[in-house]
Parts: C-alpha cells; sequence; structure tokens
C-alpha cells in the first residue's frame, strides 16, 4: 500500500470539513440568553445612574439625602427595546457590581454582569450596557451585598400605552434638575436621564418650554442631540 | 422496554469506541515503549530528541505518523497539510461570498450571514492558510536550508501548532461576525440575528494563534541564529533563510501590541470600560490593530519572495542575478512594512501630518518592491533558458501579479486617492492580487516542487497541474481586475448587495471566482489521484538539495 491512499485521505478531509464549516457558519444561530447582545440601533435609549452603597443602591436623588422617606433600591421601569447605559458612581469605598438576572430575585445561574468589580474609591465611575429586550420583572444587585443592595427592574412592552419610563413610573428617579414634571409627561418616549439632568429627544417643543434652557442653552443642546441622532452617551 | 435498547445500543457504541480508543493506545504506547529502548541503546535519555536526532538527516513524508513525531520536518508538513485544508474552506467561504452577489439584492445570503462568511474566509485565510503555510514551509525547508546542527525544540513547536489548529476551529465556531479587524464597538456589540453573540470566542482564538505564532518565532529565529551547521555562514545562508529570518523578526516586534488589545478587547465583553463608544479609544484599538495588521499582510508575502528566488534558479538555469540586494530588499521591506501601518487609517481623522507621513512611507516601499522585482527580471533576463514548468509558471505569474498589486498600493497611498478608493472593491482587489499572485501562487509551487518528496516518489499529474495554474492565474486576474476597476468607479466592499450599476463588474467577478473554484477542485483531484498511482520517481526535490551532513556531531537536548 506504501501510503498511497494519503491524498485520497486528505482530499475526503477537505469535503467533508467544507461541509461542515460551510454548514455550521450560514446555520441560524441560536441566540444566546447570556450573551450580552447589544444592537447597534436600538429602539430606544436610556442613561440610568446609580450610586453604590452597601446599605442599598442610591439615585442621584436620594444620594446624600437622609429622609428615611425615600426608599433606597429603586424600582426601574423600562420599555423593551431599551439599551440603557448604567453608570454606576462609587460612594463607599467597599467593592461592589452589579448584575442583573430575569425573575423577581438573584438568580446567580443565568444574569448579565452589567458591571464588573469596580475599584472602590469614593467618585470612581463604571458604565455598562444592559438591552431590556423582553417584557418580564427582573431583579438587578450587587453580587457583594446581594441582600442589601438589591431592586426589581420592570421590562414594560413596547406597544403598552402607558407612558413607560423613569420619570414617570418611578418617582424616585425624578431628576435633581429644574425641569418641571408637566414638561416631562408629554414626552412620547426615550427620556434620558445622565447625571441629574434629564435630556429629551424627539420632541423639540418640549425642550424649547423647559426651564432648563435658563441655564444656557450651549450646556443641554448637545447631548440632547446626540441622544436624538442615536448617538449613545 | 425501548429504554433498554437504547441503553443496550448506547453501551455496545461505547464499547466500540472503547475498543478502537485502546487499539490506537494500545499502539501508540508499544511504539513509545520500542523508541525508549531504542534510545537507551543509543545512550539517549529523553526518547523524543533520539527520534529528532534520528529523522533529522531524513526526508519526511506526509503519512499519519507526522502526528507523533516531534522533529521539524514532522511540524512543517502538520501545518502545510492543515494550512492547505483551511484554504479549501475558506476558499469555499469565499465563492460562497462571490456567488452570493448574483443581483444586486441580498438574495443568497442574508447581510448577516455575508459577514459572518466574509469575517471566516478573511480570518482564516490570513491566520490559517497564510500563516499556516509560512510557518510550515519554514518548518520542513529550514532545517535542510540551513543544515541544523540539533533540532531539540520540537516540544514546543508541537505545542504550538495544537493551539494555533484549536484557535482556527474557534474562530470558525465563533461565528462571529465583525471582519477580521473585530473592531470595538462592531466587535462588542451583537447583531439582531444574534451573530456576533460568541465574539469572545473568536478573540480567544486570535490570541491562542498569536501565541502559537510567537513560539514559533522564537523557535524559528533560534534555529536559524543558533542551530545553523558551522558551514552555512549567515553571509551565504539561503536567500529563504534569510527571508523567514525577516518574517519572523517583523512578527515578534509587530504583534505585541495586537495582542494586549485584543486582551483588553475581551476584558471589554464583561465589562465594557477600556473600548467604549463614547470615548475616542476606539480609534486606539484601530492603531493597535493595524500596528500588527500591516506587518501581517507582509508575513505572507516576504517568505514566498525568498522562495521565488530559491526555485527560480533551478528552472533558469543560472545564478540569481544579485544575492546582496535581494537580501537587501527583503530586509528593507521588513523595516519599511513596520512604518506604514496608518495609511489603513488615512480617512479616520488622524489628521494631515500623520496621513502625508505614513503616504511618504508607503512610497517607501516601491524601493525594496522594485529592487527585488527587477532581481527576478534579470535572473530571468540573463538565463540561458527558461523552463516553464508548473511551478515557473506560478512564479513567473506571481511576479506579473505582484506587479500590478504593487501599482494598484502605490495608486492608494497616495492621500488624495485613497480618499475616493478606501471602503471600495479597489482596495480588496489591490491584495488579492498579492495574496492570490504571491501567497497563494508561490506556495502551490513550492507544493509542487514538494509533492514527490510529500509522497515518496510519486510524480503529480502535469496536465491537471497545468489546468490548475491555468484555472487559477486567469479567474483570480479576472476578478480582481473586475474588482479594480469597479472599485475605482465607486463599488463598495464588504456588502451583501450593490446598486445594480455595478453589475457588469460583478458578474465578471463572479466568473473569475468560478473559474478559481473549478480550478481548485482540480488541484484537489490531482493530489487524490496522483497519490494513488505507484512511486515512479526519486524523493529528492531542488529546495532540499542535498541533505545535512551525517549528523556525527548532533548534540541535542538528550543527550
Ligand atoms: C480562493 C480564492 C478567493 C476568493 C474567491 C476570494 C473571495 C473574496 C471575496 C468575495 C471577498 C469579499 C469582498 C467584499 O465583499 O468586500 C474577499 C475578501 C477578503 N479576502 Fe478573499 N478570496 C480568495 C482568496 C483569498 C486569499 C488567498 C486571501 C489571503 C491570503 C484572501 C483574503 C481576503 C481578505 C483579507 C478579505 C477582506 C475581508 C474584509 O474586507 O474584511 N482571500 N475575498
Amino acid at each position: 500500500m506504501n501510503g498511497s491512499k494519503g491524498g485520497v485521505a486528505f482530499a475526503v478531509i477537505v469535503v467533508l470539513s467544507i461541509a461542515v464549516a460551510v454548514g455550521f457558519v450560514i446555520s441560524p444561530q441560536p441566540t444566546s440568553v447570556l450573551s450580552q447582545v447589544i444592537p447597534p440601533n436600538p429602539a430606544y435609549t436610556n442613561s440610568t445612574t446609580l450610586y453604590a452603597n452597601a446599605a442599598g443602591w442610591d439615585t442621584p436623588t436620594q444620594y446624600g439625602n437622609t429622609n428615611a422617606a425615600i426608599p433606597v433600591n429603586p424600582t426601574l421601569n423600562y420599555t423593551a427595546g431599551t439599551v440603557v447605559t448604567f453608570t454606576v458612581i462609587e460612594t463607599d469605598s467597599l467593592p461592589h457590581n452589579l448584575y442583573i438576572a430575569k425573575g423577581t430575585s438573584e438568580n446567580l445561574a443565568a444574569y448579565y454582569s452589567v458591571i464588573g468589580a469596580i475599584n472602590p474609591i469614593p467618585g470612581s465611575k463604571y458604565t455598562g450596557e444592559w438591552y431590556a429586550q423582553t417584557p418580564g420583572v427582573y431583579t438587578y444587585w450587587c453580587q457583594v451585598h446581594p441582600t442589601t443592595m438589591v431592586g426589581t427592574i420592570n421590562v414594560l412592552p413596547a406597544n403598552s400605552t402607558s407612558i413607560s419610563n423613569n420619570v414617570v413610573k418611578s418617582t424616585e428617579l425624578a431628576p435633581v434638575g429644574v425641569h418641571s414634571p408637566a414638561i416631562q409627561l408629554s414626552i412620547s418616549h426615550a427620556v434620558n436621564i445622565q447625571d441629574g439632568f434629564s435630556a429629551i429627544s424627539h420632541n423639540s417643543l418640549v425642550l424649547n418650554n423647559c426651564p432648563c434652557f435658563a441655564d444656557g442653552p450651549g450646556i443641554n443642546w448637545i447631548p440632547i442631540e446626540q441622544i436624538a441622532t442615536g448617538i449613545r452617551i | 422496554m425501548a429504554l433498554y435498547l437504547t441503553l443496550l445500543e448506547y453501551s455496545i457504541a461505547m464499547s466500540l469506541v472503547g475498543v478502537v480508543a485502546f487499539f490506537v493506545y494500545y499502539l501508540y504506547s508499544s511504539r513509545r515503549d520500542a523508541l525508549a529502548e531504542d534510545a537507551e541503546s543509543h545512550d539517549y535519555i529523553d526518547p523524543a530528541s533520539y527520534a529528532r536526532d534520528q529523522l533529522k538527516t531524513k526526508q519526511r513524508f506526509a503519512d499519519w505518523s507526522i502526528f507523533l513525531y516531534n522533529d521539524s520536518k514532522s511540524i512543517g508538513l502538520r501545518f502545510i497539510f492543515t494550512s492547505l485544508l483551511f484554504f479549501f474552506i475558506a476558499g469555499a467561504f469565499g465563492i460562497l461570498l462571490r456567488v452570493s452577489l448574483t443581483v444586486p439584492t441580498p438574495s443568497v445570503l442574508s447581510p448577516d450571514q455575508y459577514d459572518i462568511v466574509l469575517t471566516q474566509h478573511a480570518t482564516l485565510m490570513l491566520y490559517m492558510w497564510a500563516m499556516g503555510i509560512t510557518v510550515g514551509l519554514a518548518y520542513y525547508l529550514l532545517p535542510t536550508a540551513i543544515k541544523v546542527r540539533r533540532d531539540n525544540m520540537g516540544s514546543y513547536s508541537s505545542f504550538a501548532y495544537w493551539i494555533w489548529l484549536l484557535g482556527g476551529i474557534f474562530i470558525v465556531l465563533s461565528r462571529s461576525s465583525t471582519r477580521w479587524y473585530f473592531y470595538p464597538p462592531l466587535a462588542l456589540q451583537g447583531t439582531l440575528s444574534g451573530a456576533g453573540a460568541d465574539n469572545w470566542l473568536a478573540i480567544i482564538g486570535l490570541e491562542m494563534i498569536f501565541v502559537a505564532i510567537m513560539i514559533i518565532c522564537i523557535v524559528v529565529i533560534r534555529m536559524i541564529l543558533m542551530d545553523r551547521s558551522e558551514s552555512v555562514k549567515l553571509g551565504n545562508m539561503s536567500i529563504y533563510a534569510w527571508s523567514v529570518l525577516f518574517t519572523m523578526i517583523l512578527a515578534v516586534l509587530s504583534a505585541g501590541p495586537v495582542m494586549i488589545a485584543l486582551g483588553m478587547l475581551f476584558y471589554d465583553f464583561f465589562n465594557p470600560i477600556f473600548f467604549t463608544a463614547s470615548s475616542g479609544n476606539v480609534l486606539l484599538f484601530t492603531i493597535l490593530f493595524w500596528f500588527w495588521g500591516h506587518p501581517i499582510v507582509y508575513i505572507p508575502v516576504i517568505p514566498f519572495f525568498g522562495l521565488i528566488y530559491e526555485m527560480m534558479p533551478t528552472f533558469t538555469g543560472n545564478k540569481v542575478y544579485s544575492y546582496s540586494s535581494a537580501v537587501f530588499g527583503l530586509g528593507l521591506l521588513l523595516v519599511l512594512s513596520m512604518l506604514v501601518w496608518g495609511h489603513h487609517l488615512m480617512n479616520s481623522g488622524l489628521g494631515v501630518a500623520w496621513d502625508l507621513f505614513f503616504s511618504t512611507a508607503s512610497f517607501f516601499i516601491v524601493i525594496p518592491s522594485a529592487i527585488t522585482v527587477f532581481n527576478y527580471i534579470a535572473t530571468m533576463w540573463t538565463a540561458p533558458r527558461i523552463r516553464m514548468t508548473t511551478p515557473m509558471l506560478f512564479i513567473i505569474n506571481g511576479i506579473i501579479d505582484f506587479i500590478i498589486g504593487g501599482i494598484t498600493g502605490v495608486m492608494q497611498s497616495n492621500v488624495g486617492v485613497n480618499e475616493i478608493v478606501h471602503g471600495t472593491y479597489w482596495v480588496t482587489g489591490h491584495f488579492h492580487f498579492i495574496f492570490l499572485g504571491v501567497t497563494t501562487g508561490i506556495a502551490f509551487a513550492a507544493f509542487y516542487v514538494l509533492f514527490p518528496t510529500f509522497t515518496r516518489g510519486r510524480k503529480y499529474n502535469e496536465r491537471l497541474a497545468g489546468w490548475h495554474f491555468a484555472l487559477t492565474a486567469i479567474g483570480s486576474f479576472i476578478m480582481s481586475v473586475a474588482w479594480t476597476t469597479g472599485g475605482f468607479l465607486g463599488m463598495p466592499r464588504a456588502v451583501d448587495g450593490y446598486f445594480p450599476f455595478f453589475q457588469p463588474f460583478q458578474d465578471t467577478a463572479i466568473l473569475g471566482g468560478l473559474i478559481i473554484g473549478v480550478g481548485q477542485l482540480i488541484f484537489l483531484y490531482n493530489i487524490a489521484s496522483s497519490w494513488l498511482k505507484a512511486p515512479s520517481t526519486d524523493t529528492s526535490n531542488i529546495l532540499e538539495p542535498d541533505f545535512p551532513e551525517p549528523s556525527g556531531s548532533a548534540v541535542s537536548g538528550g543527550r
């Protein structure tokens, strides 16, 4: 025989590999639950800022507010199809992270690590994106302080007629700025809260009414325009 | 009842697999014992280095034993045949891309599928075919070219081979759709159909390939600089050995930044902090990438220039026209190719000063390229007679393709022209001229030259080889010319569709792609059918002209 089948063996391997590789590569892909598949052009975007504190997550309003009537660990509401950019700001020199899992309780078997370990220096800021894809109830928590730093996220169906964004549904998240709530109620969708002021997209009329313009148009226009054109900031 | 039957079936199947596995293990272990005994009787404590010293002075043929021995030639054969396998896979992807563009609107492949296949085609072609065949030929030919005294790094090379192979498999498994650049934020996002969800796997695969490349570079550089026979001085070392040395140095020098960048990108999958879209760091990734990305397109070219120098004299019957300018030219290519990475980023807003610097540096590449091409021409010019065998045809075609590919390259390094042609098929045409003509063509030439050795003295079918050559050369010419002309008119690259205006160019390119495909089928058939014949020639070849002196001086790790 003297190794005369070598070429045939090679040719068979080549043909089989081509069939397997081509078939595999163009076959439809199973969407994996845990991978962060962030769509490049999401229907909505949203920015949410949370202050990390071992006693519980704080919103910009709650941060530094000793009024016990304001609860920590806000309930967050998003429209399905929103890409949420979470900004977590360290406050208490302890390590934290931000995990999100589907369901009303923490689930270490299937969670998204939105923000991994953060540097425990007060003031340091981390951002992570999360895609609120399927309507349902989600839990967000810090793996280091899972009993105190835990809250709920509601992802509402995109076609729900109620105005479904943070500002309206969860009063805790009302921004510190000078915007009047009445104006915000008139927004159709996508309110973006960024570092304490809200930027409003798709609706320049509303913007013109907003008293925040008194601060000087230059400051507020830039982020608003970026959001309107789909650039996340 | 049915459950028991199923269980029975499973256990029978498992037992059969076990028996086969046991048999393979028995063969393996009994041979290992025999080898160890033999090694001991020759005063070796390490059977592997005994095997390497025994095999070092012998020719190696392609059979399954190449996967068991770690001598350089076995490693080389592994790389050669595996990379050839990946050439066929990636080539099938390429032809799939081409034929999917029959009508202007995406029809055969969905846009997502097109992106995946495009990424797979490019990544596999570059890392698995071009790198693989470069490394394979280096491992296979160098021990003879520089008459190595010892060959004792085989385990490292073997490790490198396996992680390189695994890395390639990971890339396919990832079904990544980011093109071979892996630019963030695209690499960090998914498409709506879920492609790109496993991009992280591709990054791991690439890092594994990089680790393999680093190991290989160090082994090969050491082989050339330290394990050369005393009789081979650096000053008269074969040009091929020089070219491999330059290539490996180039790889070591440039791979670092992208390895780090990929590591950071990998981190970004879990905690996106480095290459976030909101910062300018995305541009930083492209810079880190192209610092390697430009050298990687030279790495598969320089050793093939060396191979041309090595093979051409046999077919022209005279010596290479100028040895020193050949080495100088290749060395200059090494230096300059590290200085031009910015020409891939001319339209990304680095600024006019940067563009001009990289544009000028790119123009300088003409000097070593012209030295090389004129050296070839002078060698052929002064030849008494040129024998037009299949390898020689591939060589001549490679030189012509390199001239065309080079001229299109110089044109697009002009900042103004680049603004028009970047992102069009012009660029695709430019590098397919070179990749198909030089990298692939010269690799085929070397494969034909080595075929009798690989197969223990079987001749390949000259007629089929001629057809293979003609179809590959003509097909790739048609395809690349259609691309460059269409691209100059503005046909965008890397999209699963085009404006109907470009129909003629796309159709011509499809014709070219199909011709190439038929050519490769003939090649595969030729390998299989010629190998079936009885040996009819001796196993020597022109690339391993004389075998190393008897290894009386063999010193190895085990002795
Ligand atoms: C078998 C013959 C080949 C065919 C039919 C082929 C075909 C193609 C096609 C259709 C594209 C996509 C063009 C586009 O949409 O922009 C492409 C891109 C590419 N090919 Fe090939 N190709 C072949 C050989 C090679 C070889 C030998 C190499 C490298 C060693 C190579 C490297 C690439 C690269 C790097 C790209 C660019 C991918 C990108 O833009 O991201 N190809 N090829």
